[in-house]
């Protein structure tokens, strides 16, 4: 355990290192807020609501939507993709499994010193930027509650799908190819973007199979206040079941992917 | 007319000075100081056509500097430069069609590329003649043997395979000059001699001019007919090896492996009675070291075998890069002594 | 026109090369194409659920993301790559062989790279432009056809020479072209919806210092017949290829400046 949090620690350091990195990234967050903002202010046309699919939102909704949707993605956000194929490539992973950790867990710790990073230095000012320029406000102490339980599982469903993905570089070469597919995909299922409050019908259903809105959409929801009490409790224990049918599926592609490490022998 | 005319030639870099802290950084940004470095302190030599020149020196002597304005890629502070009658950085481009250029590990060719493929683009960029490409290929690979992965990707080349294909690529135009910037640096022994029969077949064949820069004495030894030794960006030597040698490097050692080894140290005793530098024990073998001027071996080795018997014995001649150390040891005693 | 028989000899070679590999060539360009679509279609759920943005239609703000994505294909297939790379050659001397060579540096540098992962933004910008005149009924007369091939040519300029400008950054700065890649890339974002739904400081950034709006709101006003959205002056739509061509021969003279400056300092 010292261990592990010996390592998380490493990876906060390391990113204090690129302190200009982290104001540049800061920098193009708030512009992309600033975007998001404007477009959505353009298209509500100076009207102070709309109907949806889940019925009256206001702009100020709105606002405060693209908001935790950049806040949550510098909470669960990672690089594990990157990451895991950097290590197959080079063939660091053969020395990180002879190490007496698990493989897993060790990836975690990075993603974990690299959020908490994150939390600090970029969370903190989009907090501020919420709270005194957009006048946000907290929920009440249950659906605070009820955010932070999903918040919690977003972040570990996001990390599973992107380890998922990260297995397949002891397949494929170009791994970015997946990665960039999980952005793309998570930006418009996950309700990065757009929230599925504007989706067309037919949409809303391809989506309900999808396990990616359960990473953005349902914790800002939550947080919106915008699902009665037990639709929450669904939306949880769905993120549940998801997290277990993934994890599942992972550990069976870690079995293969080891084993077609040690017959090809990195 | 010499082919390549250094005159007077210097180099100086500006660098500016960072100060320290915030309040230092803040400065920097109104009022920057700089210090000049001296990298070429007014040189000149004349190199002729024909010649295999080694450009020797510890490392920030001023080699590359020296190197990188005679190809063109710098500008002189103050003095000349000019190879095949053109001033290089001011006719680049011209003068690029004269020379070939190989720079130590980085290769010039098309990363993704296999090496055929990137020799025929070298060909349409240097608007090389159909038939003088085809003569140039097939002599190249077969010195220095390209079959074996000319269809392979550059990037997955070892870095033996790459320094060959690189060279190939830098002469395929015929070029007048060959610069080479440690080119058997990291090599096996076996491609380090590949590439030096190459070198020397090459400078027969077509009166290629080549200036190298080597850490390698081996190199020098086997390619150079003269050497130029630089250090603190000024010439400290001009002229061929041998006269080096003599220069500075007049000493040899023998060393002597006797029939019994108890005869080691009543042989030493023996030998300080003749004029010789050092007499050492070393692994049941004895070193002397002497200066041919004062002795030469046969009267050592004669004084040895009347005393006793001996298995076997080997004269090594003083290594050049011993020499050079020697220079520059001597030398920065004197401009010690100078303050 | 050595150049350009010299590059369609590399353009050759390396497509050829690159198909040997042929499902990662194809999955490179289709990856591009996915995230166009995803683009695509975000866009369309909210342009179907707000029926307009600003006055802009579906059809509208897809015919100005084209513009960009287009310019921004075809240039990015040429100086993406070296622009990117600049930085690594210069530090550790690679670009000394660029200038032992009997062609000029930028060329150079374009021969030895090609990014054909921007085939798939470049066909699927067509595409899609292709799609937007005929949903939006747009006049194909010879000069609406002459001037939309202008302004593509002005809008590529622009790509251009703002990617050789964040190179040149190298020949200064270490390590600072991630963070002018950053700004650049960031501000490029803007121009994925009209310039008119942002504030009056955005616009005067995007016009007159980083003049990105010339590559595709400013000329869409003009094919679109949006003249309630005119910016600053009516004249900016037909500008697009007088700022291509004078911004891409200030990247051109700070090109210069900046290899002068190498040849200078050796760093």
């Amino acid at each position: 355990m010292k261990l592990y949090l010996r390592m998380l620690g490493n990876s906060y350091q390391q990113n204090i290192a690129y302190k200009a990195n982290v104001l540049m990234n800061l920098m193009g967050q708030i512009l992309g807020l600033f975007i998001q903002i404007s477009v959505w202010v353009a298209l509500y046309g100076g009207s102070q609501g709309v109907n949806s699919n889940i019925g009256f939102v206001s702009i100020q909704e709105m606002i405060y939507y693209v908001i935790l949707s950049t806040g949550i993605s510098m909470i669960i956000g990672n690089q594990v993709i990157e990451q895991m194929d950097g290590k197959i490539k080079s063939g660091i992973i053969a020395m990180d499994l002879i190490k007496p950790m698990n493989f897993f867990v060790n990836i975690l710790c990075e993603t974990l010193g690299n959020n908490f990073f994150r939390i600090t230095f970029q969370l903190t000012p989009l907090i501020l930027i919420g709270f005194f320029i957009f006048d946000m406000t907290i929920p009440s102490f249950t659906n605070m509650m009820l955010f932070i339980i999903s918040l919690i599982n977003s972040f570990i469903l996001n990390f599973i799908i992107s380890f998922i993905l990260g297995i397949i570089g002891f397949w494929y070469l170009s791994v970015w190819h997946f990665s960039r597919l999980l952005e793309d995909v998570v930006r418009l299922f996950g309700g990065i973007w757009i929230p599925l409050w504007f989706f067309p019908k037919s949409l809303v259903v391809v989506s309900s199979f999808l396990p990616f809105q359960y990473i953005y959409y349902v914790p800002i929801n939550i947080y919106l206040e915008k699902l009665s009490l037990n639709k929450s409790f669904e939306m949880l224990t769905s993120q549940y079941i998801w997290i277990l049918l993934l994890s599942g599926l992972t550990y069976v592609l870690w079995r293969k992917g080891i084993n077609s490490l040690v017959i090809q022998g990195g | 007319m010499s082919l390549i005319s250094v005159n007077n030639l210097t180099k100086q870099f500006q660098r500016p000075i960072r100060q320290e802290g915030f309040t230092g950084a803040v400065k920097d940004l109104f009022h920057r100081q700089y210090e000049y470095k001296t990298a070429v302190n007014d040189i000149s030599f004349q190199i002729n056509q024909g010649e295999i020149v080694g450009y020797l020196g510890p490392n920030g002597a001023g080699k590359s500097t020296t190197i990188k304005m005679m190809v063109g890629i710098l500008v002189p502070t103050a003095g000349s430069v000019t190879v095949n009658e053109l001033i290089p950085y001011k006719n680049r481009k011209i003068h690029a069609k004269n020379i070939g250029v190989v720079f130590g590990q980085r290769t010039q060719l098309w990363w993704d590329i296999p090496v055929t493929e990137s020799l025929l683009l070298m060909k349409y960029m240097y608007k090389i003649p159909n038939d003088q490409y085809r003569k140039n290929i097939e002599l190249f690979s077969d010195i220095l043997d390209l079959h074996e992965f000319k269809n392979t990707a550059v990037r997955q080349l070892s870095l033996g395979q790459r320094m060959r294909a690189d060279l190939c690529a830098a002469l395929l135009h015929d070029p007048k000059i060959l610069f080479l910037d440690e080119p058997t640096i990291g090599l096996d022994v076996v491609v380090k001699e590949k590439i030096r029969e190459f070198i020397k077949e090459i400078n027969k064949v077509r009166q290629t001019t080549v200036v190298l820069t080597t850490h390698d004495m081996d190199d020098v030894e086997k390619l150079c007919s003269r050497v130029i030794v630089i250090d603190h960006g000024q010439i400290m030597y001009d002229g061929n090896i041998s006269h080096l040698k003599d220069k500075y490097g007049s000493d040899e050692i023998i060393t002597i492996e006797p029939e019994h080894n108890h005869d080691l140290i009543s042989l030493r005793d023996k030998l300080l009675s003749l004029n010789v530098m050092d007499t050492k024990i070393k692994d049941l073998k004895l070193q002397i070291t002497y200066n041919k001027g004062d002795i030469n071996s046969m009267q050592i080795l004669s004084k040895i075998m009347s005393e006793s018997s001996i298995i076997d014995f080997t004269i090594q001649p003083c290594e050049i890069d011993e020499v050079i150390r020697r220079m520059y040891t001597e030398n920065s005693l004197k401009g010690k002594l100078k303050i | 026109m050595h150049y350009i028989q010299l590059y369609s000899r590399f353009i050759l070679i390396y497509l050829k090369t690159r198909l040997e590999y042929r499902f990662a060539f194809f999955m490179d360009i289709l990856i591009q194409i996915i995230t166009f679509f995803v683009m695509f279609l975000g866009l369309w759920i909210m342009l179907n659920h707000f029926q307009t943005i600003r006055g802009w239609t579906f059809y509208e703000v897809l015919f100005l993301y084209n513009l960009n994505i287009l310019s921004h294909g075809i240039s990015g297939m040429f100086f993406m790559s070296p622009m990117r790379q600049l930085e690594a050659m210069v530090q550790n001397g690679e670009f000394d062989g660029i200038l032992t060579r009997p062609i000029n540096p930028l060329p150079l540098l374009i021969f030895k790279q090609f990014q054909h992962a921007y085939i798939g933004h470049v066909l699927l910008g067509i595409g899609s432009l292709i799609l937007c005149i005929n949903k939006l009924n747009l006049e194909l007369s010879g000069l609406n056809i002459v001037m939309l091939i202008l302004v593509l040519i002005g809008a590529t300029l622009i790509q251009s020479a703002i990617m050789i400008m964040t190179g040149c950054v190298s020949f200064w700065f270490v390590k600072a072209t991630s963070l002018s890649n950053t700004i650049i890339y960031d501000l490029r974002r803007f121009l994925n919806y009209p310039l008119s739904i942002y504030n009056k400081f955005i616009q005067f950034l995007l016009t007159f210092v980083i003049p990105y709006g010339f590559i595709n709101f400013y000329p869409s006003l003009l094919f679109l017949n949006k003249e309630g959205e005119v910016l600053f002056t009516a004249s900016f739509q037909y500008g697009t290829l007088i700022v291509g061509l004078l911004l891409y021969m200030l990247s051109i003279t700070i090109w210069s400046v900046a290899v002068n400056k190498y040849q200078s300092t050796g760093s």
